[in-house]
């Protein structure tokens, strides 16, 4: 059983990690019917399905805790509310731009979720044991559409290094401990953010020189999850537009 | 007389897979009977499914037709793995057309072709026209196929 004094950190940090999901299910979504390929389009549509599916079940933890209710929390709440990280916020971009943040996000989730498996609290290692065995495959995806695009054409290299231009610096703030998560670490709920970037940087920045891209140096690195762009706002005025326009239906 | 009851059961077919019924995938955990009341547990195979509420529906249905008066469908948090199907589901699935699931420690490999066996296969894409499915195409006999993912 959870102790009492972690409850709330472990709420704030499940909305994190549901908020990520949900809002790179959006972005992913803008994609249907317009990718590059009739495979991709496929392909898309399953990973921002799945992207839905995560954070269903990380609102379901967080229901069990609070009894916040899922759909309130994704279609109601206005955008400073919102936890997830600026790099799945940002316009979907160019298919380079979209797959280049596509590889960023699973690599750290796929970390993530290897260590959280271990979690002494059962309830959060069974879920991150059954997101791990799907987002195996939209690592593997991602990655190799990394390495097509770095070792593609000219002006295929020149569109995935210009993604990562702008993208590397915000992946780094997926590793940004959220301010009550330390209680959280010792307890060995969920596995410490700050532990988990060595390894990351050492994992991508291997695949993307494999690939032929060179990880920037430096850049802003957002200081904490509170801070959006202002593309949060169109995002999910868009996103909650039929749910808020019919507050009372019984699923949208 | 819980034996009515997954009899029933077998009758729930996968939506996107309509060969395979629920039992044989091994998403139903138990199944309790407490008077007219029966209480089923299950697993959902993929966490986004979009057939996961019609499978519920069917359930409730189907108990219904055998005789439960309530109904409680509760979701298992256990994670459903391909481990979990019945090798006669296997082979239904390879009838059908479709690659069946590796078993795991094989998962990072390619199927054979479901239509001519050959290990000459190439990936076309990860993703499917469901996310449980991957999509091939056979080497040898040129058959563009779809594999049950390994999970």
């Amino acid at each position: 059983m959870l102790e009492a004094y972690l409850k709330d950190a472990l709420v704030a940090r499940l909305t994190a990690l549901a908020d990520d999901e949900v809002i790179l299910a959006q972005r992913l979504s803008e994609w249907v019917g317009h990718a590059p390929i009739l495979e991709e389009d496929i392909a898309i549509a399953n990973l921002a399905q799945d992207e839905l599916g995560h954070a269903k079940i990380w609102l379901e933890l967080r229901q069990e805790l609070d009894g916040a209710d899922p759909d309130r929390l994704v279609y109601f709440r206005d955008p400073l509310e919102f936890q997830n990280a600026v790099l799945v916020e940002l316009p979907k971009g160019d298919w380079a731009f979209t797959m280049v943040r596509q590889y960023l996000f699973d690599a750290y989730e796929n970390l993530w979720l290897k260590e959280a498996t271990q979690s002494a609290y059962p309830p959060l290692a069974e879920a991150a044991a059954r997101i791990l065995k799907e987002e195996r495959f939209h690592l593997r995806h991602s990655a190799l559409w990394v390495e097509r695009l770095g070792q593609g054409t000219e002006e295929s290299h020149r569109r995935a290094q210009a993604a990562l231009e702008t993208l590397f610096p915000y992946a780094r703030q997926l590793f940004q401990p959220l301010p009550e998560e330390e209680a959280l670490v010792e307890a060995g709920v969920v596995p410490a953010p700050k532990a988990l970037e060595g390894p990351y940087l050492e994992e991508v920045t291997a695949h993307l020189e494999r690939s032929g891209l060179t990880p920037p140096k430096g850049g802003y690195v957002p200081k904490s999850r509170q801070e959006h762009t202002e593309y949060l706002w169109s995002l999910l005025a868009e996103m909650q537009s039929v749910a808020r326009w019919d507050p009372e239906a019984k699923a949208w | 007389m819980v034996e009515r009851y997954w009899e029933a059961l077998r009758g729930v077919k996968d939506p996107e897979i309509p060969v395979l019924d629920i039992v044989e995938m091994g998403m139903v955990l138990s199944v309790e009977e407490e008077g007219e009341r029966v209480r089923v547990t299950f697993r959902p195979t993929f966490s986004g499914c979009p057939a996961l509420r019609l499978i519920r529906e069917e359930i409730q249905k189907a108990l219904e037709a055998a005789g439960a008066k309530a109904v409680e469908v509760v979701e298992a948090r256990t994670p459903w793995t391909t481990e979990a199907m019945a090798a006669e589901a296997k082979e239904k699935l390879r009838a059908y057309g479709i690659a069946p699931p590796l078993p795991l420690p094989m998962a990072s490999g390619d199927p054979p072709c479901p239509r001519c066996g050959s290990q000459e296969v190439a990936l076309k894409n990860a993703f499917g026209a469901t996310l449980c499915k991957s999509l091939y195409q056979c080497q040898a006999c040129g058959e563009v196929f779809e594999a049950f993912k390994a999970v």
